[in-house]
């Protein structure tokens, strides 16, 4: 992380002082970018520096490759306060757009009314020399049997966390590179899945070898190859952290699949699973193919709100999110009934935050807020075929 | 049959209060006049001629997995005489287990009006009364919210009007939680105010089709922007023994029964049930509510 301070200046007069605000704006350099998702979005925080000033609006100015005019990501300024954290993402790239050029910007007012403008990386920096971020599916990092290594790839999407390998010193014999690399479903499904349909894997956690035509194509997230250039042999293990942010799923529970060349693959014992920065981690023993799904291995548990009680202003300050119904995907739906048998709400795939009822009554949190009560709620789990059913309280 | 309406209701609206009331689809605005009655319409209790004390039990929504609410009620009316009226007790609470519940603790008078308006004709009989009610929920708070009291409590009223017509034609009327009663944790959060119409026709012999001792009654509720139409009837067989109950609303249907014990002091002992299918919950076997009631 590094931080750019400006525009720090006090004006003195006879009766008054005129304060600007000092602006420091936290940002971690965006290096690269995901060819298949080709999102750039930086997480940037600033901070005013002194009490008293009010808000500051927040942008993000690029070029490409492509089009060397300097543009804004946003039509419209972005209302920020002090210590603020936020987001701002560009546009979806074009195919043809191989790198990008960006520079975030902060207008901050005082009291006063008086604006000053601070920028990262610096004010004074001409065009070409704003961060520099390619559009690449992979990142490369030297390890060694003395040192060991860590890959990092990030797909440019700071909001959720990117994929690293780590090995540590002893792990590896040799030196050489390691190369993580993003593979699109398009790209996998061509190479080791050009079958269409899939049958359930749900019965196969049995079986730790596992078939292509076994693998159920829709539960796929993302892959990755991780492999080596070098004369790199792993003696014991590496430690892997997946993302899966670029797949937009909110589900809670997932599998890793390891293949050496496509052809069968093999279940790797998941250590951990981060859904708020969406990484799964596991370790690797092997260079070769992982590949990140939505498990196959759900019980009724995994798809029931984990809180069931919610208090509304909680929601409605943001809190907390409401209930959140996990696993589920399109052609699933959530019903939420009052104790006289009502059905007061409805939740459908297409809700972009998933399947989390906020209180509100109608479809996908669309009408008034509901009232304070017991629920009953149940998820029809089309996979499945059945239906969860529970209880859930939602307060004033 | 039961068109209408919108009811989204949630808490201390649910009026599972009664297994008789509860097998005739909650219309009972302009029938009770028993155990059942206090929570329904207060002013029915002013007809009742004896003690009576009732005490019932459930399961909401049964064999739906992962479901388990219970319903319980308990009511005691006393008549004490016609010139002081009639006065109850009754206790109505829902819960899930390590949850959340509701509790309405209710004391309610009720009297007879045809002496105080000098009503010499028994064209019609008329009573009013009251229902004093303390309401309290009691939510089990996850972690981060567990700083909460657990419990809220508010004191509301019940209002409740009755006529009975010499040709079985009766009207009631309630209006329910008239005084607010904020039972909010974090903000503010009044239960709404509940104003429920009644009609009921009573005949010991129903024409044409022969139905003895037969009533059908209908409620429509109040609430907010929300109107719900509740529809019951019931008939006594086997020389009044034998209750046979049948009712609904949009979201459940109802069919119970009641049979009655008379032993020789003019003390009776009545065990009743009511089943409650509900037409929008999937894989329910129905919710089941049992109850013992002892007049004396």
């Amino acid at each position: 992380m590094v931080n750019c301070a400006f525009a720090d200046t006090t004006f003195a007069t006879l009766k008054a002082y005129v304060y600007f605000p000092k602006v420091t704006i936290s940002h971690t350099p965006i290096k690269t970018i995901s060819a298949e998702t080709r999102l750039l979005k930086p997480k940037i925080s600033v901070e005013f520096g002194r009490e008293g000033y009010s808000s500051a609006t927040a942008n993000v100015l690029y070029y490409t490759d492509k089009d060397s005019t300097v543009r804004t990501a946003l039509d419209d300024e972005l209302t920020i306060y002090n210590n603020n954290e936020f987001y701002i993402a560009l546009p979806e790239l074009a195919e043809s757009v191989s790198s990008v050029h960006y520079k975030i910007r902060i207008i901050a007012v005082n009291d006063s009314g008086v604006t000053t403008e601070a920028y990262y990386p610096d004010s004074n920096v001409s065009a070409d020399e704003y961060i520099e971020a390619l559009v690449a599916s992979s990142a490369t990092a030297e390890v060694n049997a003395s040192d060991g290594g860590t890959v990092e790839y990030s797909d440019g999407n700071q909001e959720y966390s990117g994929t690293t390998v780590t090995f540590d010193p002893g792990s590896v014999s040799g030196s050489g590179s390691v190369i993580i690399e993003e593979i699109s479903l398009d790209d996998l499904f061509a190479a080791f899945f050009p079958v269409s349909g899939y049958a359930r894997s749900a019965a196969l956690k049995a079986v730790k070898t596992v078939a292509t035509s076994d693998i159920d194509k829709n539960k796929m997230l993302t892959a990755y190859k991780v492999y080596t250039t070098g004369g790199i042999n792993i003696n014991t293990q590496g430690y892997a952290t997946f993302s899966y942010g670029s797949s937009g799923s909110t589900a809670t529970k997932f599998d890793v699949l390891y293949s050496a060349d496509g052809s069968t693959w093999e279940y790797v014992k998941v250590t951990s699973v981060d859904t708020e920065n969406k990484t799964v981690s596991c370790d690797i023993s092997n260079f070769g193919y992982y590949l990140i799904m939505v498990s196959s291995n759900l019980n009724d548990s995994d798809y029931r709100p984990a809180k069931r009680v919610r208090i509304k202003s909680r929601i409605s300050n943001g809190t907390y999110e409401g209930f959140r119904f996990g696993n589920l995907v399109e052609g699933d739906t959530v019903k939420i009934y009052n104790l006289n048998g009502k059905k007061i709400a409805e939740l459908t795939a297409g809700d972009t935050n998933g399947f989390v009822w906020k209180g509100r009554k109608d479809t996908n949190n669309s009408g008034d807020w509901a009232e304070s009560g017991t629920y009953v709620y149940q998820i029809k789990v089309k996979e499945k075929g059945k239906i969860i059913s529970g209880t859930i309280a939602f307060v004033w | 049959m039961f068109a209408a309406v919108q009811s989204v209701q949630a808490a201390f609206v649910d009026t599972y209060w009664g297994v008789r009331a509860l097998g005739m689809g909650g219309a009972y605005t302009a029938v009770g006049n028993d155990a059942n009655a206090p929570l329904y319409n207060i002013s029915g209790i002013a007809f009742a001629n004896q003690q009576e004390v009732t005490l019932m039990g459930s399961r909401l929504f049964a064999g739906v997995d992962g479901v388990e609410i219970s319903a319980n009620y308990f009511g005691y009316i006393y008549p004490i005489s016609p010139e002081w009226g009639a006065i109850s007790f009754a206790w109505s609470s829902t819960a899930v287990p390590g949850l959340r519940r509701e509790d309405t603790f209710n004391v309610g008078y009720a009297r007879t009006l045809n002496d105080i308006l000098r009503i010499d004709s028994d064209f019609v009989e008329l009573s009013a009364g009251v229902n004093a009610k303390y309401l309290m929920q009691e939510t089990k708070f996850d972690e981060e919210d567990k700083d909460l009291e657990s419990s809220k409590g508010a004191m509301t009223a019940d209002i409740g009007f009755m006529a009975l017509f010499s040709n079985g034609i009766g009207i009631g009327y309630s209006s329910k939680y008239l005084v607010p009663a904020d039972i909010g944790y974090l903000e503010k959060d009044e239960v709404k105010n509940v104003n429920v119409l009644g009609l009921s026709y009573y005949n010991d012999m129903l024409p044409y089709v022969k139905i003895p001792y037969f009533t059908i009654a209908a409620d429509i509720l109040f609430r907010d922007n929300e109107t719900t139409l509740k529809l019951g009837a019931e008939s006594y067989l086997l020389n009044r023994k034998l209750a046979i109950r049948l009712g609904g609303r949009e979201e459940a249907f109802d069919f119970g029964f009641g049979y009655s014990f008379e032993f020789s002091n003019n003390t009776v002992l009545t065990a009743d049930y009511a089943f409650e299918m509900p037409l929008k919950i999937k894989e329910s076997y129905g919710s089941h509510f049992i109850s013992l009631s002892f007049k004396f």
